[in-house]
C-alpha cells in the first residue's frame, strides 16, 4: 500500500522522460559502504527513466555492478579516487549540462558530501538558501506527507522558515500537486505570544497569498493529517485534515517527524536536498536500497 | 500495601497498564478519581469505563444540572457517582483540590475547565499538594513496534524549559516510569543529531543536561544524549554505529527540549504509527490526569490507569529522587 503512494510520482517521471525523449543523468557518488544498496538502480534502469554516471573508484565500482549482475554498458563510470577531485569533476559536469540530478550513498554522504557544500564553484547557489525534504508514505494514509526542513537549519527565524516552505510548495507543485496545502506545525493551533513557534507559523503562513496555495498555521500535526481530529476540534481551513506537507519550527522536530516515521511508522520514505544547481537525492544511515531508490525518484521528479 | 506487592517486571504496553490498574483496584479497592469541573460527557464516558473494567472509582465535582446533562448525554446513569455541588469553575478547582489535599483523591481529573485554572489552584500551597519544584506531562506511549513504553516529555506544560527545569522534568519523569517497573530508567536526551555542534544548540543543552543528570542522579537513571529519535529506539549495531551507546535502542524516557518537539513527536507516533497515549502530570502529590476531546476511548482509560499506577507508586513510599538544587548544592548520588 504504502508504497504505491509514490506511483503517480513514477507516472509522471516516466511521461516526461518520455516527452524529453532521453533519461535523465542522474550522477551516483557511492563509497565502498554504499554498495550494498547498490540494487536501488535496478528499477530505474528497467523502467527507463535513469541513466546513471558513477564516480569513484573505477575497479571498484565494475566489481561492485558485477556482484549485483548489472549490464556494465549500462553505466558511465568517471574515475575518481580523490574525493575532493570527484566532486569537482561532479560539479563540472553539471555545469556543462551533464548531470540532471545527484545522488549520495550514506557512506558517500559523511565522506564526500562537505566538499560540495563548500565547493568555490558554489553548488547551492539558490536565493532560497538549501532545504532537506522528505517525502513520507504511511501505510494508514492515502497520499504522501511531505516534511521540511529536515536537514539543514536548526532554529530558522521567520525569513529562513519562509524559504523552507516557498521551497515546500515548489517541490510538491513540481510533484504534482495542483493546489499544495502546507501546515505550519506547532504544539496548539492558536497564536500565543508565550509560545514563539505559534506566532512564527501565522508570519510565515500570512505570507503566502496565492489562491493556489494554501499556507496555514500554526497547525498541530494531528489536525493538519486527521480529518476527524480537525472536525473533532472544530477546526477551520483549507489545510486542517488534508495537509499535503508539514514544516516543524525547527530542524528537530522536522528531523525527528522524519525518523519516527521510518524507525516506528512503517513508513517508507524518500528524501531529497533542493536549492543547488540540480535537486540531490540523500540517503541516511540504515537507509536500504529501496530507500535510496525512492530518493532518486524524487530528485528526477523535481529536476527543472 | 503487603497485599499487593510492587511490580516485580517493568509494564511494557498499556495493556500492561491497564491490567496492572485492575489489580490495584481489585486487592486494594478502586482509586478515586477526583473530576474537576464535571460537566464534561466524554470524560464521564471514560470514568463510566473505567468502573466498569474495575479501574477506579470517581468523585464529579460540578454544577449538578450540568452534570447530570453531561452524565444523560454520556448514557451513564445519574447515580454511577458520588456528585459535590460546586458554582463554578474556581470553586471547582478549589473543591477538588480541598479533596485532593484531604486524602479524599488518590487521581485529579481535569474535566470541563481551563488547566491553567486547575494546576494554579492545586499547586498554590494553601492545599499542601505541591511536591516537586514544578509540575510536568509525560505522555507515555504504547508503541507496536518498539516493544515498551517510551514516556516522551514535557510535551503538555513548559513551552521552552530552562535546564533547571529539565532537571526537575526528568525526575518526575522517572519517577513515572519506576511506577511502571522500570528500577533504573534509560533516559535519552532529545537531539537532531548524536554529534554536539556548537552551531546546533540543541545538542549542547543535551551534552550539559546529560552531564548534571549523571553527576546528581546516577542512581536513579542512565542518561545519555544527544540522541536523534532514530537512535533513541533502533539498536545501533543494526544502523552500523561502534560507539559504546548506553541508551541507544533501549530508551524508556525521551526528553525534549521544547513542548513543540515533544508534542509533535507524540502525535506522530500516535497518527502513524498506531501508538496509545496515556498522559499524566506527574510532581504534585497526586497524578493529575488530562484527556483531550480528541483522544480515543481506549487513549482516556488507559491515561486514567497510568494515573492509578503512579498513585499507587507513590503512595508505598519508595526512596524519592533527592530534589534538585539550582545553587549548586544538590545531593550527589552518583
Amino acid at each position: 500500500m504504502a508504497n504505491k503512494l509514490f506511483d503517480p510520482i513514477r507516472e509522471l517521471v516516466v511521461q516526461r522522460v518520455k516527452d524529453r525523449g532521453r533519461p535523465y543523468k542522474v550522477g551516483f557518488i557511492l563509497s565502498a559502504g554504499d554498495f550494498p544498496v547498490m540494487g536501488s538502480l535496478k528499477i530505474p534502469l528497467q523502467q527507463g527513466w535513469v541513466s546513471p554516471v558513477l564516480y569513484g573508484d573505477e575497479d571498484l565500482l565494475r566489481n561492485a555492478l558485477a556482484r549485483f549482475n548489472f549490464n556494465i554498458g549500462d553505466f558511465i563510470i568517471a574515475d575518481a579516487v580523490d574525493r575532493e577531485s570527484r566532486v569537482t569533476t561532479l560539479i563540472e559536469s553539471v555545469e556543462a549540462g551533464g548531470l540532471d540530478a545527484l545522488c549520495f550513498g550514506a557512506d558517500a554522504m559523511l565522506r564526500n558530501f562537505k566538499f560540495l557544500r563548500k565547493s568555490e564553484k558554489n553548488f547551492f547557489n539558490s536565493e532560497l538558501g538549501t532545504c532537506g525534504i522528505a517525502a513520507l508514505a504511511f501505510p494508514n494514509r492515502e497520499k504522501l506527507l511531505w516534511v521540511a526542513d529536515m536537514a539543514v537549519r536548526p532554529e530558522p527565524d521567520v525569513d529562513q522558515l519562509e524559504k523552507i516552505t516557498r521551497h515546500l510548495v515548489n517541490t510538491l507543485l513540481k510533484s504534482g500537486i495542483d493546489k499544495p496545502r502546507v501546515g505550519m506545525l506547532s504544539a496548539v493551533e492558536v497564536k500565543n505570544p508565550g509560545m514563539p513557534s505559534t506566532m512564527v507559523a501565522a508570519e510565515v503562513a500570512d505570507r503566502f497569498t496565492d489562491d493556489n496555495v494554501f499556507v496555514e498555521g500554526p497547525i498541530s500535526l494531528d489536525i493538519a493529517v486527521n480529518k476527524m481530529a480537525a472536525e473533532k476540534k472544530k477546526a477551520k481551513g483549507e489545510v486542517a485534515g488534508q495537509a499535503d506537507g508539514i514544516i516543524g519550527p525547527n530542524l528537530t522536530v522536522s528531523r525527528t517527524i522524519y525518523q519516527s516515521a521510518v524507525t516506528l511508522c512503517g513508513a517508507q520514505a524518500g528524501s531529497v536536498m533542493v536549492g543547488g544547481m540540480t535537486p540531490v537525492a540523500l540517503a541516511g544511515r540504515a537507509d536500504g536500497a529501496e530507500r535510496l531508490a525512492l530518493s532518486t525518484l524524487l530528485a528526477v521528479a523535481l529536476v527543472d | 500495601m503487603s497485599d499487593l506487592p510492587f511490580l516485580q517486571a517493568p509494564l511494557r504496553s498499556h495493556e500492561d497498564v491497564i491490567a496492572r490498574a485492575c489489580e490495584i483496584g481489585k486487592v486494594r479497592g478502586l482509586s478515586k478519581v477526583v473530576v474537576a469541573a464535571a460537566e464534561e460527557d466524554d470524560v464521564l464516558a471514560a470514568m463510566w469505563g473505567c468502573k466498569n473494567e474495575g479501574i477506579s472509582d470517581a468523585i464529579l465535582v460540578g454544577y449538578p444540572d450540568r452534570v447530570y446533562e453531561a452524565l444523560d448525554l454520556a448514557e451513564v446513569p445519574r447515580d454511577a457517582f458520588e456528585i459535590v455541588a460546586v458554582a463554578d469553575e474556581y470553586e471547582a478547582a478549589i473543591k477538588t483540590a480541598e479533596l485532593a489535599g484531604a486524602g479524599e483523591a488518590d487521581v485529579v481529573m481535569k474535566g470541563f475547565l481551563k488547566t491553567s485554572v486547575l494546576l494554579k489552584t492545586l499547586l498554590s500551597h494553601t492545599y499542601g499538594l505541591r511536591d516537586r519544584e514544578l509540575v510536568s506531562h509525560s505522555a507515555v506511549l504504547s508503541i507496536p513496534k518498539y516493544g515498551k513504553l517510551l514516556n516522551l516529555t514535557d510535551g503538555g506544560t513548559l513551552i521552552k524549559p530552562t535546564h533547571e527545569q529539565k532537571m526537575t522534568i526528568a525526575a518526575n519523569a522517572v519517577n513515572v516510569m519506576r511506577a511502571m517497573g522500570i528500577v533504573k530508567p534509560h533516559l535519552a536526551v532529545m537531539g537532531p543529531i548524536e554529534q554536539v555542534r556548537d552551531a546546533v544548540p540543541e545538542t549542547v543543552q543535551a551534552r550539559d543536561l546529560v552531564a548534571d543528570l549523571k553527576k546528581r542522579w546516577a542512581n536513579f537513571m542512565v542518561p545519555e544524549g544527544p540522541l536523534p529519535l532514530d537512535l533513541v529506539v533502533t539498536d545501533p549495531s543494526i544502523m552500523g554505529l561502534k560507539a559504546d551507546y548506553k541508551v541507544a535502542g533501549r530508551a524508556d524516557i525521551l526528553l525534549g527540549h521544547s513542548i513543540e518537539g515533544v508534542n509533535i513527536t507524540a502525535k506522530a507516533l500516535i497518527q502513524f504509527g498506531g501508538a496509545v497515549f496515556m498522559g499524566v502530570i506527574s510532581g504534585a502529590k497526586v497524578p493529575i490526569s488530562l484527556v483531550s476531546r480528541s483522544d480515543s476511548m481506549l487513549n482516556k482509560m488507559s491515561s486514567i490507569a497510568l494515573a492509578v499506577c503512579l498513585a499507587d507508586y507513590e503512595q508505598r513510599g519508595f526512596e524519592p529522587l533527592p530534589p534538585y538544587n539550582d545553587a549548586g548544592n544538590g545531593e550527589d548520588v552518583g
